[in-house]
């Protein structure tokens, strides 16, 4: 008994302790167990070498303050984030900046002014960073994704009440469009989440996204779908999810940068949607928010990384 | 020397009698605390409820396996304002399925529990069926990562035992478990908001 007590006891005591503490250390969530219900993309997320096109060659840091915008006009790369624009010389050196409205969540740069895109109106602003117009709410569930300029018209994705709206240089509008068309049958933009982007190319046609449909669309001013393209599919070569391509900028030969979220990954397409390159792979990326990009001529792609701050500069090889 | 409780303080001098009543009233006094103590904490116990944080959810897969009921008390519930109602649904099909059509190799959900229904051309309906529902999340982070976020887990209270420490919150990586008041139980997004209830707060 005397043995029991003196020896036993304590090691079945202790035995009882070992058995608890490893049932709650080995729960803690550093030593669990691997998830018998993850949800893999890996194998999507590995690119071949040979499809990636181009290297980073810079980062900037940036403060973003939950948002940002950026575009190129001549050798000018505009960054509007927090409440100041700034204006970036060859992508070095910040020769001006000027201050804007909170928040600003587009942006669009011709030779004449320079618009910049809130949640739910437009500012205009000149060189200078003198505000010259801005927009009315036109509704309280509108909601500006993307802002371009061509001659000077403004146009403006309104992802809230799924159309594009045109603005003259007044911040007035003058006209919208919701992308029904007996083409393809299409029932008008299918937005289901805050992306949808609009984007002047080379030759001045209009393009739109459809990321409901995982297209892209080109309408005059009236509202007529002249082209369209689309590409559904997880691979490298389509968008998958709700809302791909989530950005978009046009390249000077009419091809497409495109920006993707959920699996962030920067390619190109051909003007036809086919797909040409990898610019960046879901490996350089963290989170899931798609990067906004700007193209700088034809071999440089600037891309915004929402989740690193970054502003990163991608040239061909 | 007679006197056993004599020390540094040895001109105060405690009978056996007084240490052994202090002792003894010490002794009640921790045991009405403690009584009390358990009174507050039943009575909070039915005040509060465990409840997911569906902003804090990682997807981990513990709801499934860690509850203490046979079934989880884990759901996955559907925010049908947040929806888009997408064809490709990230949260129904499997990555990379090239069909879209409703055979149990093109969906994600391990126990088909959902229900994939056409409304109109191009958008269709997902209706989680609850009885097959184990609160896996598997369809919850293919929609967080691929869609806008619409499926989400919460633990149910018509199935939840509410125990004291809730094995899940216990492992749950991300802390995303809580107790929250009893008569607002549940934590739907599009109803509740970490920050604001705008639906869309921002582009990024």
């Amino acid at each position: 008994m005397k043995i029991f007590i003196r020896v036993l006891l304590p090691v079945l005591a202790l035995a009882v302790v070992a058995v608890i503490a490893y049932d709650y250390l080995g729960k803690k969530p550093s030593k669990g167990e691997k998830n018998p219900y993850e949800y893999n993309v890996d194998e999507y997320r590995e690119v071949p070498a040979e499809l990636i096109s181009h290297e980073e060659i810079r980062q900037i840091k940036v403060d973003l303050c939950d948002k940002g915008a950026l575009a190129f006009h001549g050798r000018n790369l505009f960054l509007a984030a927090c409440n100041e624009l700034k204006i970036i010389e060859d992508g070095r050196k910040v020769v001006n900046r000027f201050s804007v409205d909170p928040l600003p969540a587009s942006i669009a740069v011709s030779d004449d002014f320079i618009v910049v895109g809130y949640n739910d109106y437009i500012k205009l602003y000149d060189h200078s960073g003198n505000a010259i117009a801005t927009s009315e709410v036109i509704s309280d569930s509108s909601f500006y994704t993307s802002v371009a300029i061509k001659n000077a018209k403004i146009y403006v994705a309104d992802a809230g009440k799924r159309v594009v709206r045109i603005f003259n240089k007044d911040a007035k509008e003058v006209s919208f469009f919701e992308g029904v068309s007996e083409i393809n049958n299409l029932i008008g933009f299918i937005i289901p989440s805050p992306y949808f982007e609009v984007a002047v190319g080379s030759n001045g046609e209009l393009w739109t996204t459809n990321p409901g449909m995982h297209a892209l669309q080109n309408y005059n001013d009236k509202g007529d779908l002249l082209r369209s393209w689309d590409k559904v599919s997880i691979r490298i070569d389509g968008f998958s999810g709700c809302c791909n391509p989530a950005q978009i900028a046009v390249l000077p030969n009419g091809s497409f940068v495109t920006s993707e979220k959920g699996m962030p990954r920067i390619k190109i397409h051909a003007a036809n949607g086919d797909f040409i390159s990898v610019v960046a792979p879901p490996a350089a990326f963290d989170g899931e928010h798609a990067p906004e990009v700007a193209a700088w001529g034809q071999d440089t792609i600037v891309a915004l990384d929402y989740d690193k701050k970054l502003l990163r500069i991608f040239a061909k090889k | 020397m007679n006197d056993k409780t004599s020390g540094a303080m040895g001109d105060k001098k405690v009978k056996r009698r007084d240490f052994i009543n202090s002792t003894m009233r010490l002794t009640a006094a921790v045991a009405l605390g403690g009584l009390a103590g358990m009174t507050v904490s039943k009575s909070n116990s039915g005040q509060y409820v465990w409840q997911i944080d569906p902003f804090e959810c990682t997807q981990c897969g513990r709801c499934a396996t860690e509850c203490v009921l046979t079934e989880s008390a884990v759901k996955c519930v559907h925010a049908y304002d947040l929806c888009g109602y997408c064809d490709l649904c990230g949260g129904y099909f499997k990555p990379g399925v090239k069909n879209l059509e409703t055979g149990a190799e093109y969906q994600l959900c391990p126990t088909a529990a959902i229900e994939r229904k056409f409304i109109e051309e191009p958008y269709f309906e997902y209706i989680i069926k609850e009885d097959l529902c184990i609160g896996c999340a598997k369809c919850v982070a293919g929609c967080t990562s691929f869609g806008n976020g619409s499926l989400h887990l919460q633990i149910r209270h018509d199935i939840c035992v509410n125990c004291n420490e809730c094995a899940i919150a216990r492992s749950c990586p991300s802390d995303a478990i809580m107790r929250v008041q009893a008569d607002e139980p549940y934590l739907i997004k599009g109803n509740f908001s970490p920050e604001e209830p705008a639906k869309w707060k921002n582009k990024s």
